[in-house]
């Protein structure tokens, strides 16, 4: 099939040819627009008083801790969503059994509901005057206004992330893989190592990557739980904000650095990975 | 290893996928379970794996009920329809699974490893493509590894899942014949599921024609071919003419056409359904005859001529070697008295031959 289209003429060259880079232009300049300018705004404004100033606003206390924070709600969630992505993506395309749909359209709930809303929810659950407020205070639990409560709205919103990459690709794989491990005298996590992850493994570092994506840059549900304690409950883009409205407009792009950075690392590991598994036929090629 | 299936039943919901299967496979048998789709032969086959569980019934190996034993336990070799190997490994990690994901006391020395799966590689003729991925494979290829990838846990019996259904024609026969060849030097008991009634009668040591979840017929391929037992097996064995037929005295009184065999007379009488295979029609011209030529189709090793009936009710297909063609010279239009070679005899089923309006305006419409 492939020779056949290689010997294909160029078809309608001439009259294709002002479309396509009409196309080509169009998205250069649509990604110059609503990529690269913000990206060069970013960091043109936060070093607009100089490499020193930027540097003095990177290292006070409160950015300091505002990234680490970040990060460190980072670590704690991703994995913890990998977990719950390839659990709930196995029980739902391995297994036959009743409320499959339910579960399936539960999964997906935290992306319909707006992120604002999973906080307030959280607020009335487990806040001080919640539901299970109370007993949390009995135990001397406090979870809302402190960094447990950013973890679990965190949790909350990027849940569907991993287990909506990868179930689609479990699906279209079935279960013949599974089975015939089995036969082989494979036990469960041997199948599960050696075979079903392996599967699935690209479609898994995508939805990691979405998601730790979205855990480091969550706004709205965070900004309702954390309280914006500075140097305690305050994470970046929340930072980021406060010192926006401080009028501290340098302090606020150079902390939008830091956060653009993140970003950067998390593809460049992406990228890294991929590379890394250059000898592998099915590494999804762009 | 023997096989002894009792009462396997099964079903999905509402379907009844499997209905009451007594089955004993000897060892060393080479079976084919032979069937539409639906008549649950693939099921039957993933509940000898265990890879199903039966509603009711037992599965023994060897005498031993297997029905507390999972697939992991039982030390079968499945081939998918797929073949489904594990496509992020080469040819050769495919093959060594079996080998590799055993307990560590039982788990052969890395160089037993590599000799055992060399050999087996060299069995199936892919001893080069060891380093290969499968998606680098061709179907044929593909499938023989996924059969030494089989062979490689030593299985105590053998099951193939369409092994040949996704290969093109000329593969498909060469794989058959190379399987049989295969199971002659091994002697694992082996049974295969399949669609294809050629495929079955080609390779199997006997042949068990499955329908709607039963069994309708066990035997050699000659036996069933030769003897189907009812009109179910008769049909799917290959084409066949149906006609509406009277017996009186061991005779064929109707419709008007000689047969020089009835193969089973004595079992019935009065209305009657006459089965007949293509190639058992002969046909001679004569302008008497009660029939006319209708089409004739010269491709293929025999020539397929349609002749209709005067009076409209019966179509009737004959399949004529070439070159008794050519000294009859029949053309389109031309009468003929068909004759039949042999022919089988059922009892009718109701509706059997009762044609709609629409049926005989197309007959006549097309003359």
């Amino acid at each position: 099939m492939s020779a056949a289209e290689d010997r294909l003429p160029p078809l309608r060259r001439s009259s294709g040819s002002v479309g396509r880079i009409a196309l080509i232009v169009l998205g250069i300049v649509l990604a110059l627009l609503l990529l690269v300018a913000p990206l060069a705004v970013i960091f043109a404004e936060a070093f607009s008083k100089g490499v020193a100033y930027y540097a003095r606003n990177i290292v006070q206390a409160d950015t300091l801790h505002a990234i680490w924070l970040t990060v460190l709600t980072a670590i704690v969630v991703v994995p913890v969503n990998i977990g719950f992505g390839i659990a709930a993506a196995w029980a739902v395309t391995k297994f036959r059994f009743p409320g499959k749909k339910l579960l399936i359209a539960l999964i997906e709930l935290p992306f319909s509901v707006s992120p604002i809303v999973a906080g307030v929810i959280y607020i009335l659950l487990y806040g001080a005057n919640g539901l299970l407020g109370p007993l949390l205070a009995d135990h001397d639990i406090r979870l809302m206004f402190a960094v447990p409560g950013i973890f679990l709205v965190s949790l909350f919103v990027t849940s569907p992330f991993v287990a909506r990459e990868i179930i689609p690709l479990m699906q279209s794989q079935g279960s013949d893989d599974e089975e015939a491990a089995t036969s082989l005298g494979a036990g469960f996590w041997q199948t599960f190592f050696r075979v079903t992850l392996p599967n699935i493994k690209w479609a898994l570092l995508y939805g990691a990557v979405l998601c730790n994506a979205r855990v480091m840059g969550e706004f709205g549900a965070v900004s309702v739980v954390s309280g914006n304690v500075r140097g305690e409950t305050n994470t970046l883009p929340l930072h980021i904000e406060l010192l926006y409205h401080d009028y501290n407009a340098v302090g606020a792009f150079a902390a939008a650095t830091t956060l653009t950075v993140l970003a950067l690392v998390t593809l460049g590991i992406k990228t890294l990975i991929e590379a890394k598994g250059g000898g592998d036929p099915h590494r999804p090629r762009h | 290893m023997s096989i002894d299936l009792t009462g396997i039943s099964k079903r999905f919901g509402a379907f009844t996928a499997l209905d009451g299967i007594d089955l004993r496979i000897g060892s060393g048998e080479l079976i084919a379970l032979l069937g539409p789709s639906g008549s649950g032969k693939t099921t039957l086959l993933r509940i000898i794996a265990g890879l199903e569980w039966p509603d009711s019934g037992d599965v023994k190996l060897d005498g031993e009920s297997t029905v507390e034993h999972s697939v992991r336990e039982r030390q079968i070799g499945f081939v998918f329809q797929h073949y489904a190997l594990f496509r992020h490994m080469t040819v050769f990690e495919n093959v060594a699974f079996g080998l590799r994901v055993r307990p560590r006391r039982e788990r052969p020395a890395e160089a037993e490893i590599v000799e055992r799966v060399q050999r087996l590689l060299d069995l199936v003729q892919l001893g080069g493509l060891a380093q290969r991925y499968p998606s680098q494979l061709s179907g044929g290829q593909r499938q023989r590894v996924a059969l030494a990838r089989a062979l490689a846990i030593d299985p105590r019996v053998l099951l193939l899942d369409e092994p040949f259904g996704a290969l093109d024609a000329k593969v498909r026969k060469d794989l058959r014949r190379w399987l049989r060849r295969l199971h002659d030097q091994l002697g694992t008991t082996t049974v295969f599921v399949t669609h294809d009634q050629e495929e079955a009668l080609e390779l199997a040591d006997r042949v068990v024609v499955m329908g709607q979840g039963r069994i309708e017929q066990t035997g050699s391929p000659a036996s069933v071919y030769g003897q189907p037992s009812n009109p179910f097996v008769y049909k799917f064995l290959g084409n066949v003419n149906e006609i509406a037929g009277r017996i009186e005295g061991g005779k064929v009184v109707s419709p008007a056409i000689e047969v020089d065999a009835l193969e089973n007379e004595d079992d019935i009488a009065g209305d009657v359904a006459l089965f007949v295979r293509p190639h058992d029609v002969r046909l001679a011209p004569d302008p008497q005859g009660p029939a006319t030529v209708r089409f004739i189709g010269v491709a293929g090793p025999f020539v397929r001529v349609e002749v209709l009936f005067d009076d409209q009710a019966l179509l009737l297909e004959a399949e004529i070697p070439r070159e008794d063609f050519a000294d009859l010279s029949l053309a389109v239009g031309e009468r003929v008295r068909p004759r039949f070679r042999r022919a089988r005899l059922f009892a009718r089923q109701p509706g059997q031959f009762d044609l709609n309006p629409e049926q005989v305006s197309l007959l006549s419409s097309n003359l």
